[in-house]
């Protein structure tokens, strides 16, 4: 087991690696080889003179070879910013100030910031809006998916399926502002978009802003799970181990839960790990539709702007998120799987 | 009285293409401490019959009609919870594949333990352990406390149906259903399951009804046998009388699919060739 996740987190190293490299290559010589889209060019102002462009180029570090700005990237993302860079970029500040404004993934040329205290700033939002619509959405579609798998073809099945359609149809930006229209502007029932702090002494504020893009977020994804859930029971339960229980004289209730449920969710839970890995990446529409400053909203800020680090930075994050949630996956599906054996 | 009475059983499933009938007007009967065969082709309903018999098959899907009365009681007739009670304690089912017939999530003690705990609920897990480990034994596995945390896939397909026989025998039984509990194993295994059933039907003392399309198996096993055909009984008797002068010629052709040793140089008859060759001939059953 230890040596597998060593193995396993190594791999990971990897692939942070490539991607970094990747983002290196697309967002520094690439698009410094298109002078309109050079990020120097952008940042010199107005009609710059050659001069004005140079000096921005040595500010921003990309006079310097490639292989060395692709070395210092990689120095600043695990040794973090170096004394020299923290000199240059805020002189005389508090070690805190200075941690807002140079930090290891970089430093936003369009928000003068690092990019660390942006995706901290922002991360609180996303992660409260995909974990809330994770539990929503694993609330409602597990115990629907059992049902319909157990009685297939009856009413509630076809109900669930047709529902199952509809619900993987509708963009997120659609139902999003029907639901904004209808439970925000005209019946008031939540707030309008925006959001609040976590407080554990009074966390409805929180909540209530939450609920309308987290159903929304949710909703997709229930559909979806549904579906797999359904699959899933639906198989196990025409497995000859089921036959087994019930010949054993087991419950139905017992047969479904105990015998059939738990086999039905172990493919489950691996979706389920990627699924949150990828969300906690940024949920770009449905953070768009109702207003919430969170990671998806940031890149999409970054992008627009040509904010290369910033860019980049939040690519390495989710890139980070993706592959830590598949490593954790990988590992729990060993726990909860008897027949994987890691070696 | 007999301890299990079929009759006049009739089981159809409905399917896009129609009703089928897979129990047409099946009737037999099991005494107490009897092993009766039933053998017929792949597809003349036995496996149907024993699920039919246990209430094993999807009340959706399918429809059972006949009685079926076991011990007194009529099992067509018993509530859910009746069945429950019934299945695992007084009637047990061992199946044809060990592979998949156990739970690939749990241990083996606890799919065993669950056995005994579903049908004694005062049992302690101490006690329900201590009992599992005495199937185990009574099996002939080795070293039974250890192999208690295994799970199945750590077990070869023979070991598999050992403790699928001793899961099902754990409540003893009055009625052991086995259906072709050999038929995945290979040929060494099949031998040593069966002796193992030979050992327990003695030890145990329970009724069993052993399904199988292996007429060598009935001979050394059976006291009595019923050969069934397209969801039909064409012959029933005792297995020498059976053996000796089938009465049926579909029993006949099952017979004359047997390979012989010695046999050379001839081309091995099929139950559809003797069948047609029987119909051509319009000979009377």
């Amino acid at each position: 087991m230890l040596r597998y996740t060593i193995r396993r987190v190594l791999w990971g190293v990897l692939v942070i690696v490539a991607v970094s490299l990747a983002v290196f290559v697309l967002f520094g010589p690439v698009l410094r080889a298109r002078s309109d889209l050079s990020p120097a060019r952008i940042y010199a102002g107005k009609n710059p003179s050659d001069a004005q462009i140079a000096q921005v180029e040595e500010n921003l570090g990309l006079d310097k070879p490639v292989v060395q700005q692709y070395g210092n990237m990689i120095y600043r993302l695990v040794w973090g910013p170096s004394d020299a860079e923290k000199e240059r970029l805020c002189p005389g500040a508090t070690e805190e100030r200075c941690q807002e404004l140079v930090g290891r993934l970089g430093r936003s040329y369009a928000k003068q910031r690092s990019v660390d205290s942006l995706i901290g700033e922002r991360i609180g939002v996303t992660v409260s809006l995909s974990l809330v619509a994770a539990v929503m959405w694993l609330t409602i579609s597990i115990p629907i998916g059992i049902l319909s798998a157990i009685r297939p073809r009856s009413v509630f099945d076809r109900i669930t399926v047709t529902g199952v359609l509809i619900g993987q149809s509708l963009p997120i930006y659609y139902f999003g502002l029907l639901a904004l229209y209808f439970l925000t502007y005209k019946y008031k029932i939540f707030p309008q978009g925006g959001y609040e702090q976590l407080s554990f002494t009074d966390p409805w504020p929180w909540l209530s802003h939450l609920i309308l893009p987290a159903s929304t977020l949710a909703l997709q994804f229930t559909a979806l799970y549904v579906r797999l859930v359904r699959g899933g029971m639906m198989d196990a339960m025409g497995e000859d181990y089921v036959r087994t229980a019930r010949a054993k004289g087991a419950g139905e209730r017992r047969t479904i839960f105990r015998h059939a449920l738990r086999n039905a969710m172990l493919p489950i839970v691996t979706i389920f790990g990627l699924d949150l890995g990828i969300l906690l990446g940024g949920a770009i529409l449905t953070e768009a539709t109702f207003g919430l400053r969170g990671v998806g909203q940031l890149s999409v800020e970054a992008a627009s702007s040509l904010d290369v680090p910033l860019t980049g930075g939040v690519v390495l994050f989710a890139a980070v998120l993706i592959v830590g949630a598949n490593i954790v996956v990988d590992l729990a599906y060993a726990i909860i799987d008897p027949r994987i054996r890691l070696s | 009285m007999p301890l299990l009475e079929v009759s006049d059983l009739h089981t159809s499933f409905s399917t896009d293409d129609g009703v089928v009938r897979a129990v047409d007007g099946v009737s037999f009967t099991v005494d107490r401490g009897q092993v009766l065969g039933i053998v017929g082709e792949s597809g003349c309903g036995k496996s149907v019959t024993m699920l039919s018999i246990m209430r094993l098959l999807s009340a959706r899907q399918s429809q059972t009609t006949g009685s079926v009365t076991f011990d007194g009681e009529d099992l067509l007739a018993a509530s859910t919870k009746g069945m429950q009670k019934i299945r695992g304690k007084e009637i047990a089912m061992i199946f044809q594949d060990p592979m998949t017939s156990l739970n690939p999530v749990y241990r083996i003690g606890w799919q065993l333990a669950e056995a005994a705990r579903l049908h004694n609920p005062g049992m302690s897990k101490a006690e329900a352990n201590d009992r599992a480990a005495e199937m185990l034994t009574a099996v002939g596995i080795p070293s039974p406390r250890e192999r208690l945390a295994n799970y199945p896939h750590e077990m070869s397909g023979g070991m598999r149906q050992r403790v699928m026989i001793a899961m099902a025998l754990t409540n003893d039984p009055k009625l052991l259903i086995a259906d072709e509990p050999t038929t995945a194993l290979d040929v060494t295994t099949q031998a040593q399951i069966l002796e193992l059933i030979r050992k327990l039907r003695t030890e145990f003392d329970s009724a069993i009804v052993f399904i199988t399309h292996d007429m060598g198996v009935v001979a050394e096993l059976c006291d009595d046998v019923v050969v069934m055909y397209r969801g039909q009984v064409v012959e029933a008797g005792p297995v020498e009388r059976v053996l000796a002068a089938p009465e049926h010629p579909y029993t006949r052709a099952l017979l004359g699919a047997i390979p012989r040793a010695g046999q050379r140089r001839k081309r091995l008859a099929t139950v559809e060739d003797q069948m047609e060759a029987f119909l051509l001939s319009g000979e009377e059953a």
